[in-house]
């Protein structure tokens, strides 16, 4: 299991916004969706595409690019053109600090 | 870390380059400063992201202190096999030093010169000013900008009028040193119904780091000439590869081309061949290895602006482990282009289920008179042949490398030269045992 | 001693009426509709067309989205030349009559269209179904009453909307993304019409369903959005058939069609687009293949001035098939990019790609298509033939394909052909008789024989018929 790694002040990520941070040299979307903080690879599975400059809706991140959505609790594909699932990552609130970690599953390549 | 002009204008002083050459040096240092990595919205790289890889400029800088020197080292370092005793000429660069030789002195009378690319922009100016750089162009990409600018090292060879080179000129190219980079240009000039064969190597030991390898060749194959050149590319797996092949065949010329990658952490390899002159016969070959960690990506273009002309297309490799490989070929034939045949293959046998392999053969054909055609394929290895070998005795590491070899021969059988699909074997061999 | 003149004029007059007279379907009818459209694209134009429907809010606010996103969009730069478009000029919503079931009920000029094209005639004779949309708008729908009684839904979208909301809303998007590109983006901002069916578990419905297409406004934006469900165990063959008048300015045809193939269900599209050269047709189509099912397109493209279309699979279950057959025919002024596109997802699935690309009088036509082996699909296996033939010196052929493979049992295979008709065949057919024209699309239509013969007899011979007429128009 990956360590917990420290990525952001809560009020860094505003409530239904998503923001890039680093865990483990890889890029991670993170999201506040007003009730919780969620983060998975900021890499669609569909293009080479940075996730966190797409549309958040409750637990579900729209690519940017082409329209796929994921569920960013489970990562998985919720419809085309993206066929193959993201990698999740757990979050965990400390005081005012948000961390992250990995959960083993192999991140998008 | 990273390359600055001031490296342009310290490598062109030091060399006492004529101004001609300083100021292409520069035009592509200006097309440097204005590029940035090539990304995945760029369609010559759809399949290959740098920035994925985690590539960065920054981690590499020139090698200080840049010099020339005539002599070749006695020991061309642990790596290098020896695999051709007999050359018609042989040079080597490591890291700020270049050399070539010619044990085949009876060369000197027919007016063919074999040299480092320095030493005959200085006593061939006439000879070197029309061909360089008339092909090959810096502002492909960055990697090609950064090639123009800091160019040093690689091989010239002229062989003038009804000469035949018998055998191979061979040249090295080595990175000694963790975050060093190279930039050999050869440049082969043959004329009418003149022959040559060169072999260019690329390799590294004991690098114990990363490096970067930015190179290029560009050939002007004349009327009736015969032309082979062949690319083996064997470096350790830190290091970062990248290659311009730029050939153009005159009338008859008979031409072909060998690319063969084993090693390095990436390597990138772009083959043009435009045929000018009509009635050329053009082989185009590959043959490629890739293993744990490894990313290959080849493009490839048959550019056919000439009638009566053949080109024949043939790439093949095996991938391992969690290898990616690329292939991107283009055959165009221009309206001028009547009567053409060409044709293009790549095949990709996937050993692991972590390999993935892209293949894009593409056609624009401009012209009726054509016969064309491509076939790609990817796929493993026929489970029933694994078992029939199995079932000989032999254990299932080694059917695999009798299917991998029985595989790549298509290609081999194509080469004609024994001395160097002998070289090729010998390196299989050891790859694959 | 006469001079004779130059007159650019006079002669493209003469090129429009040559190009008329070989396209059989370029009339257009003296139409005056309810009301004076407008041209051009805004906020507005959308909630125009949201309030003139009545739609729930829900497509409103869709719609409104989709416009943002095909604004921010750039436009494609790959495949072929869209730089003309011109946005502005386009007409994106026009009504010419209230939609009807009786062929006698519509407007004297608007039926003489369906006559001309020889639908009602079809329709009598061996079809299930049909809808006929003009303009923006269905005008025209009947369904065999044994399919309504089996429970089939074949209807048109605005109707399915109104009838069907919750059906509608559950599919909608789902398999094309209002962002999947800048021409799915505009077709879910502006869409209007299309057809929608559902086909119940188990039903098969033995005779084809077929909507027709006709733009008759010059500067016309056509955008019928179609929506298919096949549930499990059912079976639907749908024919889609298209025509425009000639014009000297552009009309834009941009349409997308999501359908989605349930367990062990067949589905089968087939398409004779047959625009004029003034078209340009930007259709986004993709269906879900899931267990066992089987998607087939079969796509004829024989007009427009550029046609992008690039039908897709996306093999989402275990043992789905999909199979994807297409003709090109590229004459004067034509630059067809058409294609495929498939994505292995699941384990033991199938696909078989066969295109046809025919290049004359200075056309181009294209293959480009990508094959996808998703890591995880064991045993997928696709193959790929494109064969392309080119008539003349003047003529273009590219084929563009992608394969992509990340699976290691998953297997590829491509292969590609360019070639001229052969002077020998030419020869031969010539000296039992065959004038050239008629060899010529001798040796066309055999070329096309492996698509034909899977067409229904009434379309095999339409769409060779059609070829016939490029033939002899481009040549006579």
């Amino acid at each position: 299991m990956h360590d917990w790694v420290k990525v952001a002040r809560v009020e860094d990520v505003k409530p239904g916004s998503v923001i890039q941070v680093e865990v483990d040299g890889e890029p991670v979307a993170l999201a506040n969706t007003g009730e919780e903080f969620l983060a998975t690879t900021d890499i669609c599975s569909h293009d080479y595409v940075l996730l966190h400059d797409g549309w958040l809706e409750d637990d579900e991140i729209e690519c940017p690019q082409h329209g796929s959505r994921f569920n960013m609790r489970t990562g998985k594909v919720l419809n085309p053109p993206a066929t193959q699932p993201i990698a999740p990552y757990e979050t965990r609130v400390e005081g005012h600090d948000v961390y992250v970690r990995g959960t083993g599953e192999k991140p998008n390549d | 870390m990273g390359f600055a002009r001031s490296d342009v204008e310290a490598l062109s002083a030091s060399l006492n380059e004529p101004d001609w050459v300083l100021e292409r040096r520069l035009e592509a240092w200006t097309w440097f400063e204005k590029m940035e990595l090539p990304g995945e919205k760029e369609e010559p790289w759809r399949y290959t992201n740098l920035a994925r890889l985690k590539f960065k400029l920054d981690d590499f800088s020139v090698v200080p202190a840049v010099g020339k020197e005539s002599v070749v080292p006695s020991s061309a370092g642990s790596s290098w096999v020896e695999l051709s005793p007999d050359r018609s000429g042989e040079g080597h660069q490591y890291g700020s030093t270049v050399s070539m030789t010619r044990p085949d002195m009876e060369l000197d009378s027919g007016g063919v010169i074999v040299a480092d690319i320095h030493t005959a922009i200085e006593q061939h100016p006439e000879l070197v000013k029309p061909h360089l750089f008339s092909q090959f162009d810096s502002a492909t990409h960055i990697f090609s900008a950064l090639h123009g600018a800091l160019f040093f090292g690689g091989a010239f060879i002229y062989v003038p009028r009804g000469k035949t080179l018998s055998l191979p000129v061979e040249y090295g190219c080595h990175i000694t040193k963790a975050g060093t980079s190279i930039f050999p240009h050869t440049l082969v000039v043959v004329e009418e119904n003149a022959e040559v064969c060169y072999l260019e190597r690329f390799s590294s030991s004991g690098l114990g780091g990363s490096g970067l390898s930015d190179a290029a060749i560009e050939v002007v194959a004349g009327q009736a000439s015969r032309v082979f050149v062949a690319t083996i590319q064997d470096y350790e797996k830190g290091v970062w590869h990248f290659h311009n092949h730029r050939y153009r065949t005159g009338r008859d010329a008979s031409f072909k081309s060998l690319v063969v990658t084993l090693g390095g952490k990436f390597s990138r390899t772009e083959v043009t061949t435009e045929i000018l002159g009509e009635g050329n016969s053009v082989d185009m070959m590959g043959i490629y290895l890739a293993g744990e960690g490894q990313h290959f990506d080849f493009r490839t273009l048959q550019d056919h602006a000439a009638p009566h002309s053949t080109s024949d297309l043939l790439y093949k490799g095996a991938l391992k482990d969690n290898a990616r490989t690329v292939y991107s070929g283009q055959i165009r034939v221009r309206p001028e282009g009547r009567e053409t045949d060409a044709y293009q293959t790549n095949r990709n046998l996937i050993l692991s289920d972590n390999a993935m392999a892209n293949s894009k053969p593409e056609l624009e054909i401009e012209n009726n008179d054509v016969r064309c055609s491509h076939a790609a394929s990817v796929g493993q290895m026929d489970e029933n042949e694994v078992f029939y070998l199995q079932s000989r005795g032999i254990d299932r590491i080694s059917a695999e490398r009798l299917i991998v070899k029985g595989f790549l021969e298509e290609v081999l059988g194509k080469v004609g030269r024994k001395d160097i699909r002998g070289m090729v074997e010998h390196l299989l061999e050891e790859k694959l045992s | 001693m006469a001079i004779e003149q130059f007159d650019p004029v006079l002669a493209e007059n003469e090129a429009v009426r040559k190009i008329q007279e070989a396209y059989k379907y370029g009339w257009h009818d003296a139409t005056s509709y309810d009301e004076a459209p407008s041209r051009g694209l805004s906020h507005e134009v959308i909630d125009m067309i949201s309030d003139r429907k009545n739609e729930p809010d829900w497509m409103r606010k869709n719609r409104h989205k989709a416009l943002d996103y095909f604004y921010r969009r750039p436009m494609p730069t790959w495949g072929a030349d869209l730089s003309a478009i011109d946005f502005d000029n386009i007409f994106y919503y026009i009504k010419p009559t209230n939609k009807v079931s009786k062929w006698e009920d519509m407007p004297e000029s608007i039926k003489d269209t369906w006559d001309k094209l020889g639908i009602p005639e079809a329709e009598k004779n061996f079809l299930g179904g049909v809808t006929a949309q003009y303009e923006s708008e269905v005008v025209y729908h009947s369904t065999q009453k044994h399919l309504e009684e089996m429970g089939v839904i074949f209807t048109d979208m605005d109707s399915a909307l109104r009838d069907h909301p919750d059906l509608v809303k559950e599919y909608f998007g789902t398999i094309i993304p209002a962002n999947d590109n800048k021409f799915a983006a505009l077709n879910t901002a502006v869409w209007s019409g299309g057809s929608f069916i559902w086909v119940p578990k188990g039903v098969s419905v033995e005779v084809p369903l077929q909507a027709y297409f006709r733009i008759n406004q010059e500067n016309m934006g056509q955008f019928e959005r179609t929506l298919i469900i096949c549930e499990d165990e059912s079976w639907v063959h749908y024919v889609e058939g298209c025509s425009a008048p000639v014009y000297s300015s552009d009309s834009l045809h941009s349409a997308v069609v999501e359908i989605v193939v349930k367990d062990k269900a067949r589905c089968r599209y087939t398409t004779i687009q047959n625009w004029s050269n003034n078209v340009y047709n930007l259709v986004t189509k993709r269906a879900v293949a899931h267990k066992d099912a089987t998607m087939e397109w079969i796509d004829g493209n024989l007009g427009s001035k550029v046609t992008m279309k690039y039908p897709a699979v996306i093999l989402a279950g275990e043992g789905a098939k999909a199979e994807i057959l297409s003709v090109a025919y590229a004459g004067t002024g034509m630059h067809l990019d058409a294609g495929a596109k498939v994505t292995h997802v699941a384990p033991n699935t199938q696909s078989t790609i066969v295109s046809k690309s025919i290049s004359k009088d200075g056309g181009r036509a294209g293959y480009r298509g990508l094959v996808r082996i998703d890591d995880g699909a064991t045993n997928a296996r696709s193959t790929v033939r494109c064969d392309a033939l080119i008539l003349d010196e003047d003529s273009r052929s590219d084929t563009y394909p992608y394969n992509e493979i990340e699976e290691e049992t998953g297997s590829v295979g491509h292969e590609a052909t360019v070639s001229k008709v052969g002077d020998e065949q030419l020869f031969y057919l010539q000296s039992r008789g065959i004038d050239e024209t008629e060899a010529m699309s001798l040796i066309v239509r055999g070329f096309i024989e492996p698509i034909t013969k899977e067409l229904p007899l009434e379309y095999s011979v339409e769409l060779n018929r059609l070829i016939q007429l490029q033939m002899e128009g481009s040549i006579g």
